[in-house]
């Protein structure tokens, strides 16, 4: 295994020159286009575990992914210098995890729109968060589609579409999908294709947002409950033949609400709501959508060791 | 240069320069063969005679076993090591073994998120293997990065587009993210401020 003797060997030819000046050209403009799409990206605190990103998109108003809020108050945003700016919930709609937060006083940079329609499969993307980092954070990868209408996979339809292979760092969901000068393509999801990013494009957002800000038909389900995010016990799952391991843990149930009406009672654990597993708050969030606001909706539950299947009629949330 | 033109004309330079880059940074690059058959990467540094590798990669054993550039194997010694780090050095034992010349090291900490990344090692026993990825996230003692990496990356090369090595691989944490030891602390282990020396073991044959 091991060779004997001396064998000379010639001084290696280092990187020449031109190559190492183009990678380094740029190398260089990719680290200032993700500075320049971090000029508008902040991060969002909406959840008890590691924060998610936004995207300024007015001086004043913030977009960011409808799953990385887990509740509808006690919301803050923290700007590119880092300070804390609470934030107000204006609306939002799961079916394409989109929510829009109102900030005062932060002064911020809405994002450079680049032009739509120009990108396609094979160019370069950026994904850039600021998860309540003092520096972004980022990944790249490539367009791999560009689509038109397409129901998600949270039963709403998006009239537009990016898939790209950029890695999902944590907290990168309501960060930016930009090219590589720097301008906003999207906004990232990784909750409306199984857990592949998607970029929402900035034109369907401005759609969206109208729709939201106006009220209408995106109005959000209420039920009148607090959770716990609870495992199943495995005996228990082979018993009741669930697949699901965990489920939602009634703590809290308000009087004359739609959970107390339909029958609801402390200590239920809800398996599913309108058809769609409830493991934890996200899920819970985007199954309360419009859908099933003033619409008789089954609830799937375990109660004293058994499944129970109800029916609850949820009412719009209260403003 | 705009960028416009850059992007618009350079593609298939820029395709080029990174087939160089790899090429170039695979000579200071080795194949790590250590223990019960485990495998990975390690660096010829820029200091005679030294190797630089992940302390798990060589955590079996005293002794590993280096093939070079050329296909020529070499039998090598760990000399230190620091856990804690996931460092060791490996020094080659026969004295009149040449080594080839060793990486030129770069200064991590001028890293900046979106800097472009490649990684070449020995992913999965493929020599040699470039990956291609940027800075996720501002680099500190272990750089994160956006890179699709394989077991056998971990001790190897990760270059700037200068082709200077910043960091060596040592763990993927996740689709598309790994993390290397960054070369601040690489020189800090070299410089004797943490690690400990490997003990005498003149007796052991390696089989």
């Amino acid at each position: 295994m091991l060779q004997g003797g001396v064998e000379p060997y010639t001084c290696s030819m280092t990187l020449s020159e031109a190559s190492s000046g183009l990678l380094a050209s740029l190398s260089d403009d990719l680290a200032a286009a993700v500075q320049r799409v971090g000029r508008s990206v902040v991060g969002v605190h909406g959840r008890r575990r590691f924060p998610a990103s936004g995207l300024a998109w007015r001086a004043d108003q913030v977009i960011t992914a409808s799953h990385v809020l887990e509740r509808d108050s006690d919301l803050s945003i923290t700007d590119t210098s880092g300070q804390h700016h609470p934030a107000r919930l204006l609306g939002r709609d799961p079916g394409s995890d989109l929510a829009i937060l109102r900030v005062d006083g932060a002064a911020l940079q809405a994002v450079d729109r680049a032009p739509s329609g120009v990108l396609s499969a094979g160019n370069l993307v950026l994904a850039v968060g600021r998860p309540g980092t003092p520096e972004p954070i980022a990944s790249f990868g490539a367009i791999s589609s560009v689509g038109g209408a397409w129901r998600t996979s949270q039963g709403g339809v998006l009239d537009a579409y990016i898939r790209a292979d950029v890695a999902l760092l944590p907290g990168l969901s309501g960060g930016a999908m930009a090219d590589v000068q720097g301008r906003v393509v999207g906004m990232l999801s990784a909750y409306l294709a199984g857990g592949d990013p998607v970029g929402i494009p900035t034109a369907s957002i401005d759609g969206l947002v109208q729709r939201i800000l106006s009220g209408g038909a995106l109005r959000r389900a209420y039920l009148g409950i607090s959770t716990q995010p609870v495992e199943l016990q495995e005996s228990l799952r082979a018993r009741l033949g669930l697949a699901q391991t965990g489920g939602l843990m009634l703590l809290g149930l308000e009087p004359g609400t739609p959970a107390d009406r339909g029958g609801l009672l402390l200590g239920d654990i809800l398996l599913a709501i309108g058809g769609r597993t409830v493991e934890d708050g996200e899920a819970l969030q985007m199954a309360l959508g419009p859908e099933v606001v003033d619409t008789p909706t089954p609830i799937k539950l375990i109660r004293g060791g058994g499944v129970l299947d109800l029916t609850i009629t949820p009412a719009p949330r209260p403003n | 240069m705009t960028l416009e033109v850059l992007t618009r004309t350079t593609a298939g330079p820029v395709s080029d320069a990174l087939g160089e880059l790899a090429r170039d940074i695979a000579r200071s690059v080795v194949l790590v063969r250590s223990g019960r058959g485990g495998s990975g990467s390690g660096v010829i540094w820029d200091q005679p005679g030294l190797v630089i590798t992940n302390h798990h990669v060589v955590s079996a054993s005293p002794h590993a076993e280096l093939t070079i550039a050329g296909g020529r194997r070499v039998r090598a010694r760990v000399v230190r090591r620091a856990p804690a780090l996931d460092l060791a050095v490996l020094e080659v034992e026969d004295d009149s073994v040449a080594l080839p010349d060793g990486a030129r090291v770069g200064d991590s900490d001028r890293l900046r998120v979106g800097d472009l990344v490649l990684a070449v090692g020995n992913p999965m026993g493929e020599r040699n293997a470039p990956s291609l990825g940027i800075v996720a996230s501002a680099p500190e003692d272990v750089l994160r990065l956006s890179i699709t990496l394989r077991p056998g990356n971990s001790g190897g090369a990760l270059v700037n587009a200068r082709g200077e090595v910043v960091g060596i691989p040592h763990m993927v944490t996740g689709s598309g993210l790994a993390l290397a030891v960054s070369t601040r602390t690489v020189r800090r282990f070299l410089s004797g401020a943490t690690g400990e020396p490997e003990p005498e073991q003149d007796n052991l044959r390696w089989l």
